[in-house]
């Protein structure tokens, strides 16, 4: 099976809530305001409470408190923004789903924890647009949502090949044909999310020196990495994957810069996780 | 000149790997142990290259300020005796529980323990584990 077949024609994972898309439409478009964007989300009062809690958060560090999305939006712009928008839907999406095998609070909060560890080595790198990076790093594992929601038993069949040693990442290929990070590229290749984000976590597992993509898969990579290794959540892995030493030398950080990041990633992870679930 | 490793009263570990061996010093000191008068060995630079301090010249007060807002964690200093070598971490050879240690053996068993950066994302672990609530970082960005 391809790993497109395992988001087709599932009853759980169709289309993102219309609100994303009417969100990106009205990013994309040059003429949009801030004031118009502010009533595009404010006609969602869940989605504009979450993202008002999110930039008077610490995360953020805005010394007055910020009362109304038009000025969230001018603080942060519109880019940062509508990625905020679409790591508040999927959430808010999968909210509703629990998986057996899969413990749903657990899962995001390795996928916030790694979103931020991203943002935070992103900020290091000085890459522009470093919410993206966050964005990425939340939605790294979703394909394994996908696969415990939708293929439980051969799920069941991968965990016990992988209790066997190994990779998880392995077994599910061995099992399933296609493992949660070529299965999540699909996802939001059907959604119709960015190429580059779907790239990203296509390869995070093993990014490729030779793609364009390259610096973005190993800044999720290191995240992922980092986050296993603090124990921060988990999802369905078990042991720290294994860093490529190629994608660490390639981001050019420091050994030094690591236990200051980590401890960063610590305090911000419980304050997000405290605002999103 | 002031004669410190700079790090041991803060955190309060002995210089010694688990395995007892002595650590080695070179130049690499980290930003919060660095002191007036050290003297940089190499340019001080930002992470995108921006030259804060050229190497030579002992540094003030108002340099020591200078490296901290630029967030520089780490400067190469010509004086031996002030610096850790950033490439072995500092791993307290006593304090984390046995049973940490193990679940900590199994959690890293599929990454491999001598690359750089996972012997420090370990060492972060085990000062958390000797009882060290924020791994031993005083951040100040």
């Amino acid at each position: 099976m391809s790993a497109e077949s395992f988001v087709e024609g599932t009853v759980q994972v169709g289309t993102l809530p219309a609100i994303f898309f009417k969100v990106n439409q009205a990013v994309e478009d040059p003429e949009t305001s801030f004031s118009d964007l502010g009533r595009i989300i404010g006609a969602d009062s869940g989605l504009t409470a979450r993202l008002l809690k999110i930039v008077n958060s610490p995360y953020y560090g805005f010394e007055a408190s910020i009362e109304t999305l038009e000025h969230a939006i001018t603080l942060v712009g519109m880019q940062e923004v509508r990625d905020m928008v679409l790591a508040t839907t999927v959430i808010r999406y999968f909210r509703g789903v629990d998986g057996e095998a899969l413990n749903m609070a657990s899962f995001w909060l390795h996928s916030i924890a790694c979103g931020i560890a991203a943002r935070n080595i992103a900020v290091l790198r000085q890459e522009p647009g470093v919410e993206r990076y966050y964005v990425a790093g939340l939605l790294h594992d979703i394909g394994r949502l996908v696969l415990f929601m939708n293929h439980p038993s051969e799920m069941k069949d991968a965990l016990e090949r992988y209790e066997q040693g190994g990779l998880l990442v392995d077994a599910e290929l061995e099992v399933l044909g296609a493992d949660h990070a070529q299965v999540g590229a699909a996802l939001l290749a059907k959604w119709k999310l960015s190429d580059r984000l779907a790239a990203t976590v296509r390869d995070h597992h093993a990014p490729n020196s030779g793609a364009e993509n390259f610096t973005d898969a190993a800044i999720v990579h290191l995240a992922d990495v980092l986050v296993h290794g603090m124990e921060l959540g988990a999802s369905g892995e078990r042991f720290v994957p294994p860093l490529s030493a190629e994608a660490w030398k390639a981001l050019g950080l420091d050994t030094g810069d690591l236990a200051p990041l980590l401890a960063r990633v610590e305090l911000q992870a419980d304050e997000m996780a405290q605002t999103f679930l | 000149m002031l004669k410190t490793n700079g790090f041991s009263e803060r955190s309060g570990f002995r210089a010694k790997t688990p395995v007892g061996k002595e650590f080695y010093f070179m130049g690499r000191v980290r930003t919060d142990d660095l002191r007036p008068g050290m003297v940089p060995r190499t340019e001080v630079s930002t992470h995108n290259g921006r030259v804060l301090i050229q190497p030579g010249q002992p540094l003030t007060e108002k340099h020591l300020q200078i490296i901290k807002s630029w967030g520089v964690t780490m400067v190469d200093i010509d004086d031996e005796d002030f610096s850790v070598d950033s490439d072995l971490p500092f791993l307290p050879d006593a304090g984390a529980p046995e049973a940490e240690r193990k679940a900590l053996e199994a959690l890293f068993q599929h990454t491999d323990r001598e690359h750089p950066a996972i012997r420090e994302l370990y060492a972060y672990r085990l000062r958390k584990s000797a009882g060290c609530a924020d791994g031993g970082v005083v951040d100040e960005r």
